[in-house]
Order: C-alpha cells, then structure tokens, then sequence
C-alpha cells in the first residue's frame, strides 16, 4: 500500500530543486514528453516515466507482460515522439543469429561480400517475445547490447545511437521457451511491466476505439537531442553521501542473507546512471536518495531472488526489504 | 521472506498482534496471582478485559490524562493493598503498570516494551518459588515470550517457526547459561538484600494467640527437610523440633519476651550426639530449627540462645541448609535466677477460674510432678478433644475459662496456652515451645520432610534443675504422636478433601507419587537453588584453582568486570541503536536532531526516508511545519546532495535546525 502512496508522491520530487539546476526548456521538454506519451499509452504514468528513465540513462528495458496490454504500443510512441528509427522483431525458436545482427552476401557482380545489416541496426528495437529465441540468438542480440556494437567475419560494424532494445516475455507461457539466463537478464537495466489499464484509462480506450501512432506523427527531439540528454545524465551529481548510500544497498543486497545472490557491480552502475536519469527527469542536476528508492525495484526484480525459497520477488516486497537500509544522516 | 515490521511505515498493531501480546502479559502475570492482592487481582483482570473489549468492540482507549491518572491511582493501590513496599507490591505494580501500558501502544517499540517488561515479571516469579515446576513454567514463559518478540518485529515469520527460533536460541544460550552459573561469582543474600515477602507462605509468627498455628496447620507445603547422618532412623515421637521459645505470657497471647542474646553454655562432650543436616524453607523470620536438644548448629549468622532456641541476624528470606547436632535426652539446664523471674510471669487478673482450678489442684498434690499429673489428668478426665476447628470463644469472655470449662474443644496451642497458665497460676515456672512435632520419611530421598501442617507447640515446666518437656496435647490425642496434626483431629476432620486423599485407598500410591516428587525438587534444591559460593569454591578447588585464598580480590574484579562490560556494552548498544552521527559530522549530528524534533512532534519519520520523503511526511502529518522544515530540508541537500555548501550555509543550517521549535503536535495534526 506504501508503494501506491510513494508514487502519489512522486511527481512533488521536482519542488525541492532549485530553478536554476536544470533548465526550465528541459523541464517542459520532459513535461510534453511524457504528456505525448501519456496520450498513446493510457494511465501508465509511472511506467512511461520509468521507460524514459531507462533510455536516457543508457539502458535497455525488459517488459514482462501478456499480450495486448500495449507494449508495442510504448515502444512505437518512444520512437515516434523522440524521433528515433524503430524496428520490430518477432522472436521465434528457428531464428538465427544472423536474422537479427545481419549477414554478408557475396556480391556476384562486384565479387566481394557485402553487409546486410540486419533487424538490429535501428535506434529502438522491439524484441518481441524473446524468450521464444533460442539460446544462441538470445545472446547474440544481448551481446550487441552490451557492446554496441556487431562483429561478422572479423569486422565490428558499430550500432546507430542512441540504441534502446525493449525486449518482452510473456509471463505466462512456458511452453516451447527458453528462459532468459541471470547472466542475460543482467544486460536490461530495467524490468517493468505495464498491467492493465485502470477504468477510466480503459472507458477512455474503448470511447477512442484503440490509439494508433500514426506514422505521420511529429517528432518532439531527434537523435541529436536525445543522446545529448543522455550525456546530461552521466552529468547529474552523485554526492558522497549518495555513493555511500548506493554502497550500503549494495552491500544490503548481498551480506544481509535475504537474497540468493547480491546486485553486482554492474546493477550497482547501472542503479547509479538510473538514478541520475530520474533525477534530470525531475528537474534535478544532483541525485536524491529517493530517486535511488524509486528505480531500486525495477532493477532489482530481475536480478534478486530470496535467499529461502529462491523465489522471485515483488515490487511491493522489495520496496520493503530495501526499508531496512537507512538513509545515511 | 522476512520484513522487519519496523519497516512498515506508521504503527497501527493488528488486532491478532494486540491479543498476543496481551496472552503473552496474561501467561507471564498468572503465576503471580498466588503472591498479589485480590484487589490487585481484580484490577488486572479489569485492565486485561477492557483491552480485549477494546480491540473486539472498539471500545475508547484511554488517554493520555486517563492513562496517568490510572498509573498514579494503580501505584497507590499496590503500595496500599501491599502493606508498603514489600515484594509483592513492587510485582502488583509491575503487573499493573504492564496491564496499563498495553493501552499506549502508538509505536511499535511500544508492543516491545510491553514483551521486555513480561521478562522482568516471569522471572521475578523466582523470588516466591522456585520449585522445579515453576521453574520450568518460568523457562516455557520465556520461550514463548522471545516468540512473541520476534514474531512482533518480523511479522512474516508465524508464530509457530518464531518459537522453533526461540527454542534454538534458547538452546544456544544454554551451555552460556550453565558456564554462568557454575563460574559467575554468586551474592549471597543479595547485595542489598531484597524486601521482605509480606505474607511468607510459611507465616510462623513469633507469637502465638488462640487460632494462629490451626491456619498453618492446614497448609501441606514443606516447611524443612532433614537428613540424618549416618542412616539414623528416629522414632516418630522422638521428633520434636525446636523452634523458638515463648517467654512473656498475656492471658490468651503468648510471645517471645525479652531479647535472650546470650549464648547457650557450651556442653561437655556428649556422646550420644545426633548430627544432621536441615534444609530450610524461607520462612522470613529470624530463627532456625532444631531437634530438641540442639548443642550445636553451623550457620552463618546465627547463635544459640540459651533457652536453646536457635536466633538469626537476619530473617530466612530464601532457602538455606545448615548442619546441626542434637542430643535427644537433654533436657535444658533451670537457671533460678532468671527463669523465676520470668517463667512465673502472669497477668495481673483474668481467668478467674483458671486460677481457682490451679489454686485447688496444687493444694491437693503433694510435689509439683503430682500436680503436673493432675492437670494432665484434667484434661484426660473432662473429654477434651482435639480439633483443628475449635469452636472461638463469644467477644468478652475469659478465652482459657472457656476453653477449659465450655469448648473443651481445640489443638495443641490451646492446651499447651491452657498448661502453661495453670502451672504458672500455680507457682511452677512454665514456658511455651512453638515449633514443629514428627515429620515424614521420604523413602527415594532418604530424608525427613517436615511440613507446615506438623506445626506443634509444647511446654516446658521446671523439674528440678532442669526444664521438663511436658506435651499437654498428647494427653489429650495420644495419636497426635504417630500423624500429623490433621489426620489427629478426629473423624470430623475426615471428610475434608486433604484427609479424604491422604487416607484412603488411592491414598498408598499417591503418597509414594509425593514422595518422589517432593524428592525430586528437594534434590532440584540441593543442587541448582542452594548453589552457594561454598560449592563454587568446591568446584574451583576440584580444577586445581584456589580461589579461597583471593575470595575478596576475586569476587571484587568479576564484578566489576561484569559492571564494566554491562556499562560498556549498554552505551555502545544506545550509540549503535540510536544512529548517533560522529563526533565533528555537525552536519549529521544537526540533522539527527532535525529529525528527532520532528519525532517529538509527531511526524513518523523513519530511517528510510530520504529527505524528500521527509518533507512530504512533514507536510501530511504537520502541515504548519512544512514551511519551516522545507527551509531546512533544502540547506541540507545543498550541503549533502549538492555539494555546493559554503560555510555560510552550514551555519545557517544549523542556526535554522536550532532555532526550529515544533512544539507538541496540535490538536489539528
């Protein structure tokens, strides 16, 4: 129940900055993002921010969910809205590697190979169901995450930028699927998952008969503009006060004994840029300890699991484990 | 998984939480319903029925004006209900005081306060028994009261896994328990002493009046133990036990007189010594037993008076053993000077016809042993009978007229009171002997048990040189010599449960089911309760460590180091609890106290919060504060979040944490 209230509050985060931290441009740049945003993607506030933390600090995004519930939908809208190239992959169990990274073809007439890039060479990749994709291809796509880059036959060729993968799985289905191991889910900064609608979202969906993103829709920023906030994110403060208490919940996550296995270096780097990027969404050049409180589940759901039972966790119950590490004074 | 319930924001107990803790105050409070006042009694039970009605129904809580009120009346009642501050008052206003605080339970650590206090009130059930099967009652309270304890901070964890953890912490601490006991240094009698228990169960005043010793007659506890040294095996009528010896005679109350503070005369060597060793129930006055004749008696503190009654320093408040050594023919040495004097004593008038009686029957007799028989005959001839329910003489009248001449009906203090006036009526120096008479064997011990329904008293008239022992009651129930006082008093008494249980069929293996028991907690006794440091030496002394030699220096530097570690350990525990900022981090130590001021005034601030959080929590719950706070909440993230703090911000930092007054929280918060 805290959890709901916690996020009733959040937008009052942005009152504690002084006006002159960020921009006031950047400030209604976030506002009609999310406003825009708000529009395709009905009462999903919380997510549509979290989704926006995840790309501008640099990260990629897993969304669990069943199908319809608008996770296409999100993906479109992010590129749409933020005027990135945006491709879709549907993840089957004959895919090949080469049908996401792409392939040489030997060119009869100039008699060399040449390059055709496959699926991944956009900006915001949808990975839909990617929990279908073998093994093989699974962690060909999450290398090229990590790398930013694709090497075939001895040659990197590197990713356009900004590059977003959104990956999905359904919850649900087990059959005929191939988990994603720790060591991949490791690579999404994030996990989310969108749920359904409230009432009044969905009386205003059904009223609208369905919102598409239509292709001939504007453009708030370019590429440019969002790998330059990207940048303005890794600039965002992170006091010696705030490092320590990113230290403690690491050293919470694994010396406590409530979990499994503990966040490693890279959730811990990952749980800083994120919280840096939800600080510049609230207006903020330095970082609080509750922008680390609010992103904290999201990247711990994937990577957590009790230390008992070996169980996966909810938001709910990690937002109160997390409870018992303080705030240093 | 487990969640600290600390974490939890606000406190608002479940109705389940509230009724543990209340079984838990219930389960630890019950023993204690045998040492309270009924009053205090009632008013627990009042307190405990109006939480649970308050919890079931809704009924108001009281507040806090209410709630001192009550704990200033409740702490008048124990002291008064109590006779002053004795034991059982401090344990009625601990029951009571607990009972009260489970009304104020706003915060979490209210709950725990309330489990913590139900330690100090199991245990202190020791202080009025600690026979083997308390104890285990006491070890299951707090096995189930350190459930409760961590079912309370981690809710998730049932009750059922949290008294599995209880019993394996419980089972961990064991062996340091056992290693405390052994090595820790022990206080004998306590370092201050304890208050006296008011109502000794074992009550054996030092006065006998008409009634007194018929109530402790009644009562089957265990007064003392003995064993006898060398396999001696007394005959029953043999066992008189000396206790103390009633001088000062005030018609129908006899009382101990004046103060003999000499010592008996040392005796030449006897040889038909009896040595054994007596374990004595706490009876809270100051003398011992003794087998009639005691010549001598090894315990601290304690001396031989020489009308041989056995005088202590300080009243017996727990259970304590000491050897003695008796010899059965003696007879107590006439002193003329003194004994005269007081051992012919009377009120100036009263009993009329007591004295006539005496005044006939001395003219007749030719000695004084003939008078003594013909006194003795009296009462055979004229069918006195013993009784433990005697009729009470109508208010006015001559209690031993009465007796003598209407009731004829009573126990041994009426007729050895009765004895004893007529012979000093007559001129012959007499004097009262209260104690206990015969005693059981406890087959599997090996040992003698005396118990409070053997309670006696005798005479002692001048015979000669010496003091003759002369029991008036036997004349009268000859079988008061082979049973105890109860089964003698005759076919009426019978019918009494006690009786019923004690002499019929079932009776045979029930008594040897007693035996047992008794054994089992007199040994219980022997080797856990009466550990002294006699024994600790013993052992240390068996590990080729001499700690006689150092005793003092010893027990001196355990005690400190004890202190010293408990003092250490308790500011360290309060720095470690209270998150106390370092020394020099003015910026911590400032917002601790920000913080702390917005505790006392009612904003729930947890350690969680960051300091946006805080702000919000401030704005909902003092809204009046908010402006105030935010002011604050801003200079302390420039300084800590920001990094772009001068030293100008941190004075003004800290000036505006000073000077933020909140107040109490107001009636609109």
């Amino acid at each position: 129940m805290d959890i709901r209230q916690a996020n009733q509050r959040q937008p009052s985060l942005g009152q504690i900055a002084a006006p002159a931290d960020v921009p006031a441009q950047l400030q209604l740049l976030f506002a009609a993002l999310e406003q825009r945003l708000g529009g395709h993607i009905l009462g999903k506030e919380k997510q549509i921010r979290l989704s926006l933390c995840c790309l501008l600090a640099n990260g990629h995004l897993l969304i669990e969910d069943i199908p319809g519930i608008g996770k296409t939908t999100l993906a479109k809208a992010l590129a749409k809205v933020l005027g990135l190239e945006f491709r879709r992959v549907q993840c089957t169990n004959d895919m090949l590697p080469g049908d996401i990274l792409g392939v040489s073809v030997f060119d009869q007439r100039s008699g060399s190979f040449s390059f055709h890039p496959g699926a991944i060479f956009t900006q915001i990749l949808l990975a839909d169901e990617i929990n279908r994709a073998t093994a093989k291809t699974q962690s060909a796509l999450l290398e090229a995450m990590e790398e930013r880059q694709v090497s075939i036959e001895g040659e990197s060729r590197p990713l356009p930028t900004p590059f977003f993968v959104i990956a999905t799985q359904n919850p649900l289905e087990q059959a005929g699927t191939y988990p994603l191991p720790e060591s991949q889910l490791d690579r999404f900064l994030m996990k989310i998952s969108l749920g359904y609608p409230d009432r009044d979202a969905e009386r205003r969906l059904l009223a609208a008969g369905g919102i598409e993103v239509s292709d001939d829709e504007q453009a708030l920023v370019d590429a440019q503009v969002v790998s330059q906030l990207q940048e303005q994110v890794s600039q965002v403060r992170l006091s010696q006060t705030l490092v320590g208490y990113l230290q403690d919940i690491l050293d919470f996550s694994r010396n406590s004994g409530r979990f499994a296995i503990g966040l490693s270096p890279r959730a811990g780097l990952f749980l800083a840029r994120a919280s840096q990027s939800h600080a510049l969404l609230h207006g903020r050049n330095f970082a609080l300890p509750e922008d680390v409180r609010r992103v904290l589940p999201y990247i711990a759901i994937h990577r957590l699991k009790t230390a008992d039972s070996l169980a996966a966790m909810t938001i709910a119950e990690l937002e109160l484990v997390f409870q018992a590490v303080p705030v240093p004074a | 998984m487990i969640v600290p319930a600390s974490a939890t924001p606000g406190f608002a107990p479940s109705r389940q939480e509230a009724h543990l803790v209340l079984y838990t105050v219930i389960l630890c409070t019950l023993p204690h319903f045998f040492n309270i006042s009924v009053s205090a009694i009632l008013l627990c039970l009042t307190l405990w029925a109006y939480h649970f009605a308050s919890h079931r129904w809704g009924l108001p809580r009281a507040g806090l004006m209410a709630r001192t009120l009550l704990g200033v009346l409740l702490f008048a009642a124990a002291i008064i209900t109590n006779e002053g501050l004795t034991l059982e008052a401090f344990v009625s206003l601990l029951t009571m005081m607990i009972a009260l605080k489970l009304f104020e339970q706003r915060h979490q650590r209210d709950e725990l306060t309330v489990v913590v206090l139900c330690y100090f009130l199991i245990v202190s059930g020791m202080f009025f028994d600690d026979s083997l099967l308390s104890t285990a009652y006491i070890l299951g309270c707090i096995l189930f009261t350190t459930a409760v304890l961590i079912h309370i901070q981690f809710p998730a964890l049932a009750l059922t896994p949290s008294l599995a953890l209880s019993w394996r912490l419980a089972s961990r601490a064991f062996p340091l328990m056992l290693l405390l006991f052994l090595i820790f240094p022990r206080i004998q009698g306590g370092l201050w002493g304890r208050p006296a228990l008011l109502e000794s169960n074992t009550g054996f005043a030092d006065q006998i009046s008409f009634g007194a010793v018929a109530q402790l007659a009644a009562r089957g506890a265990a007064a003392f133990r003995v064993t006898f040294e060398d396999g001696f095996r007394p005959a029953i009528n043999q066992l008189y036990w000396r206790g103390i010896v009633l001088w000062d005679c005030q018609g129908d109350t006899w009382k101990q007189g004046p103060d003999m503070r000499s010592a008996a005369r040392q005796m030449e060597d006897l040889t038909a010594r009896l040595g054994y060793t007596l374990t004595l129930e706490p009876h809270n006055q100051r003398w011992l037993f003794a087998l009639d004749l005691p010549v001598r008696v090894t315990s601290e503190r304690s001396w031989l008076r020489d009308d041989f009654a056995i005088q202590r320093l300080r009243p017996v408040t727990s259970r304590i053993s000491y050897q003695a050594e008796s010899v059965l023919t003696l007879q107590p040495g006439y002193q003329p000077a003194r004994d005269d004097r007081l051992g012919l004593q009377l009120p100036r008038g009263g009993n009329p016809q007591a004295r006539e009686l005496a005044a006939r029957l001395r003219q007749t007799a030719g000695s004084d042993a003939e008078f003594i028989e013909k006194v003795l005959d009296f009462y055979r001839k004229n069918r006195f009978t013993y009784s433990m329910t005697p009729t009470v003489a109508p208010p006015g009248t001559e209690t031993i007229d009465w007796f003598l001449f209407n009731s004829k009906k009573g126990f041994c203090e009426h007729f050895a009171a009765s004895f004893a006036f007529l012979m000093r009526a007559a001129g012959i120096p007499a004097r009262l002997v209260n104690g206990y008479f015969g005693g059981e064997e406890n087959p599997f011990g090996g040992y003698w048990l005396i118990r409070q329904s053997d309670a006696h008293v005798w005479a002692e008239v001048r015979d000669g040189g010496v003091w003759r022992r002369v029991d008036p009651t036997l004349a009268v129930a000859p079988e008061r010599g082979q049973e105890n006082a109860r089964a003698a008093s005759g076919a009426e008494e019978r019918d009494s449960l006690y009786s019923r249980f004690k002499l019929s069929a079932v009776g045979q293996w029930a008594a040897s089911l007693f035996n047992a028991w008794d054994m089992v907690n007199s040994r219980w006794n022997q080797w856990v309760m009466e550990y002294s440091i006699a024994d600790q030496f013993r052992l240390f002394a068996s590990l080729g460590i001499d700690l006689e030699k150092f005793r003092g220096i010893f027990q001196f530097l355990l005690i400190a180091a004890a202190m010293v570690g408990a003092t250490v350990f308790f500011f360290l525990t309060l720095a470690f609890m209270r998150k106390t900022p370092r020394e020099g981090d003015q910026v911590g130590r400032a917002w601790w106290i920000f913080r702390e001021k917005l505790v006392r005034s009612g904003v729930i601030v947890h350690d969680y919060q960051g300091p946006a959080d805080l702000l919000e929590a401030v704005g909902a719950t003092r809204p009046d504060l908010r402006p105030q706070a935010e002011v604050i909440i801003n200079f302390y993230i420039a300084i800590r979040y920001r990094e772009q703090a001068s030293a100008e911000t941190l004075a003004a930092f800290r000036q505006a944490v000073r000077s933020f007054r909140p107040g109490r929280p107001g009636r609109n918060a």
